[in-house]
């Protein structure tokens, strides 16, 4: 793989989670990287053009990026993430990513760089990536240093993110707690318009990713013991963390994600002294809708604080 | 008022396919507990179902949670529900809520708790079943089950593949219809083999009008809707009525007993390099399979959102056109009627019967 100089990454996915692992690991190991631009309608509708008609929103947005990335790199990295262990997956099209954008890419022709893991393979995160940098010709000791020096960045910002996080918790005001996936919770063009809204109306948002996840994972299995998806359990952990600091969440799902269809919904049924909005998205144009459900949910926060329901049980 | 024959707790497990006739004898056989066999489903199971599940659950959801409040209602002690590699692991959890807010009193039996574990916590699940399991009885009646299972599967397929051609109407039927029954009321090994060896001979001696060209259809998809008639409506028989001969790889003894994914893959490499998940593998290599023996058609039957299945059809699409074999992909959901799918089966049909003649 000598002819691989620029490798395209699609911010999209699981990109919103370990994209600074990515870049950066490809950066140490003497790669230049291209991240796609964020998430518009446009890249959206190239996406959509491509997917299959009923598959997931971001699915199809992460379409779109791949599209964006044609032509300005070498190679496209496709992770292919299967969970690493048997309760802790992802959901299965995590484990068809590779495979998919080989096929429904086949006319380009476009080189793909890839990590595969899954459950039962009993891997680690390190092997993994070392291997990573073995196909890309790098000896190990550079692919180990890379990695180490990519996981702590990753880590660091997270770090910063959950800092900032607990410092909003001690704030007076309204606060309200963004339940999803990270990908839809911070992808401009999905959950970002959330999170902006509700600033507008004045109250803190929290975000379930910005707790410390593993922290949240453990707290998930006084939950349910059988849930197989790791980013449900970071949801749910979270937002069994924050139940008493945040005074409502929101549980922000794309149209139709199979494990928040399940997960989300035994969520809604087992939390019931805190009020919950389920808020599905799919690809409208308008946000007005979105905007008059959220104003609504608050008023609810707002008088239900104000004592209008009875005392909090 | 309630009439207790014995004290012995009645197990039941979701409706799917023929299957709960494998089911049954094993619980009945093996473990010696009660079985609750369900009627065949209806339009009042779906509507059940779906009233409780959450929206966009997928249809299989909706289908077993409708067959278990069912199972509730006919008198069952201990539900049984089943994991597996996609959303299926968990359904259990979730139906379990549902039904203890709908006020049902029951033992609830989630296998997804048990995959993977060793096989002490499976002999101490038996154990919890039957008190007084006997561990010889039990491998038998399962093995015995097992058979059963394939022995269904082979005879199924014999029917879906012959009965449009038949020279008698309804011949076929006759005999697959009277297996099915003896199966039901099997209680013995013997009883199995001699329906099995009847059916078998019955339906080679069948006469056959071999026409010309003979429409050929593969059926791949996602594992509980492929299978399960009443939810994908009858396919399979619908095709038999319009004379096809129909061929299906997935069915439990190929999934299950037999095939394995990783002796699998190799043959879908011109598409696929790493496993897809869930019975995706399954699905790619029979379309391929089917394209490569000059089948005429193929169609592909999942549940709406079945992820693993949407992940199927880009590759499908790549093999339709580079086999140029036509593919028909249905998406089931509760529908009400099936006028839809008859509409779209005859002009599928039509189509494939059409250019077989004009190609020739």
């Amino acid at each position: 793989m000598e002819h691989i100089h620029t490798i395209g990454i699609p911010r999209g996915l699981m990109a919103y989670r370990e994209g600074i692992l990515w870049t950066e690991f490809f950066k140490q190991l003497g790669f230049s990287c291209v991240l796609s631009p964020k998430s518009d309608r446009s890249i959206l509708e190239e996406g959509t053009a491509r997917a299959a008609d009923e598959t997931c929103l971001p699915f199809k947005m992460y379409l779109g990026h791949v599209q964006r990335l044609m032509g300005k790199c070498d190679a496209v990295f496709i992770p292919r993430e299967g969970g690493y262990t048997a309760r802790e997956k992802m959901c299965t099209r995590y484990e068809a990513l590779p495979d998919l954008i080989s096929n429904i890419f086949r006319d380009e022709q476009i080189p793909l760089l890839t990590v595969s893991y899954d459950w039962y393979s009993k891997t680690t995160e390190e092997n993994v990536y070392l291997k990573l940098a073995e196909t890309l010709g790098k000896s190990r000791k550079e692919g180990k240093k890379a990695y180490a020096y990519a996981k702590k960045t990753q880590d660091a910002w997270y770090k910063a993110k959950e800092k900032r996080q607990l410092l909003k918790l001690e704030s007076p005001g309204n606060k309200v707690l963004l339940a999803g996936h990270p990908y839809v919770l911070h992808d401009a063009c999905m959950g970002g318009e959330l999170g902006k809204m509700l600033e507008k109306m004045g109250v803190e948002v929290l975000y379930t990713d910005y707790v410390n996840r593993k922290n949240a994972r453990k707290k998930s299995y006084d939950f349910s013991g059988v849930i197989p998806w790791l980013i449900n359990r970071e949801i749910i952990g979270a937002s069994l963390l924050l139940k008493e600091k945040a005074d409502g969440i929101v549980l922000v799902s794309a149209y139709p994600c199979g494990p928040d269809s399940l997960a989300g919904d035994l969520l809604v049924r087992r939390i019931k002294d805190l009020p919950v909005l389920s808020l599905t998205l799919d690809a409208q144009n308008g946000t007005a809708g979105m905007e008059t459900r959220l104003e609504s949910f608050i008023d609810i926060i707002k008088y239900q604080k104000a004592g209008g329901y009875g005392i909090k049980n | 008022m309630e009439l207790k024959i014995d004290d012995r707790k009645k197990i039941a497990f979701p409706r799917i396919s023929h299957y709960n006739y494998a089911i049954k004898y094993i619980v009945e056989q093996g473990l010696a507990a009660d079985y609750v066999l369900l009627p065949p489903a209806t339009r009042k199971t779906m509507e059940l179902g779906s009233k409780y599940s959450p929206d966009y659950a997928c249809a299989p959801f909706k289908h077993t949670l409708g067959s278990l409040i069912e199972a509730l209602e006919a008198g069952a002690d201990i539900l049984v529900e089943t994991g597996g590699l996609c959303r299926l692991d968990a359904y259990g959890e979730l139906q379990e809520e549902i039904l203890r807010e709908l006020g049902y009193q029951f033992e609830f039996i989630n296998l997804a708790e048990y995959m993977g574990q060793k096989k002490s916590s499976w002999l101490k699940l038996a154990k919890r079943l039957t008190p007084k399991m006997n561990p010889a009885r039990m491998f038998t009646g399962a093995y015995e089950g097992v058979k059963m299972a394939e022995y269904m599967d082979e005879i199924e397929a014999l029917y879906y593949q012959n009965a449009g051609l038949e020279v008698q109407p309804g011949s076929f039927k006759k005999v697959y219809r009277k297996f099915l029954l003896q199966m039901q009321t099997a209680e013995n090994r013997r009883e199995i083999r001699d329906a099995y060896q009847n059916a078998k001979q019955q339906m080679e001696d069948l006469e056959l009008k071999l026409p010309e060209h003979t429409i050929r259809i593969g059926i791949v998809g996602e594992y509980f809707t492929v299978m399960d008639q009443h939810s994908n409506q009858f396919l399979q028989e619908k095709l038999v009525g319009l004379g096809a001969s129909v061929y299906r790889f997935l069915n439990v003894t190929n999934c299950h007993f037999r095939a394995k994914e990783p002796a699998l893959r190799p043959r879908i490499d011109e598409y696929v390099r790493f496993n897809m998940g869930t019975t995706t593998t399954w699905t790619l290599n029979a379309a391929l399979d089917y394209a490569k023996q000059g089948f005429d058609g193929i169609i592909h039957v999942k549940s709406f959102g079945c992820t693993p299945e949407m992940d199927a059809i880009p590759v499908l699409q790549n093999i339709s056109k580079d086999y140029h074999i036509p593919i028909l992909y249905l998406s089931y959901d509760l529908q009400e009627s099936d006028t839809g799918l008859d509409t779209r089966l005859e002009a599928f049909y039509d189509m494939l019967e059409r250019k077989k003649k004009i190609l020739r």
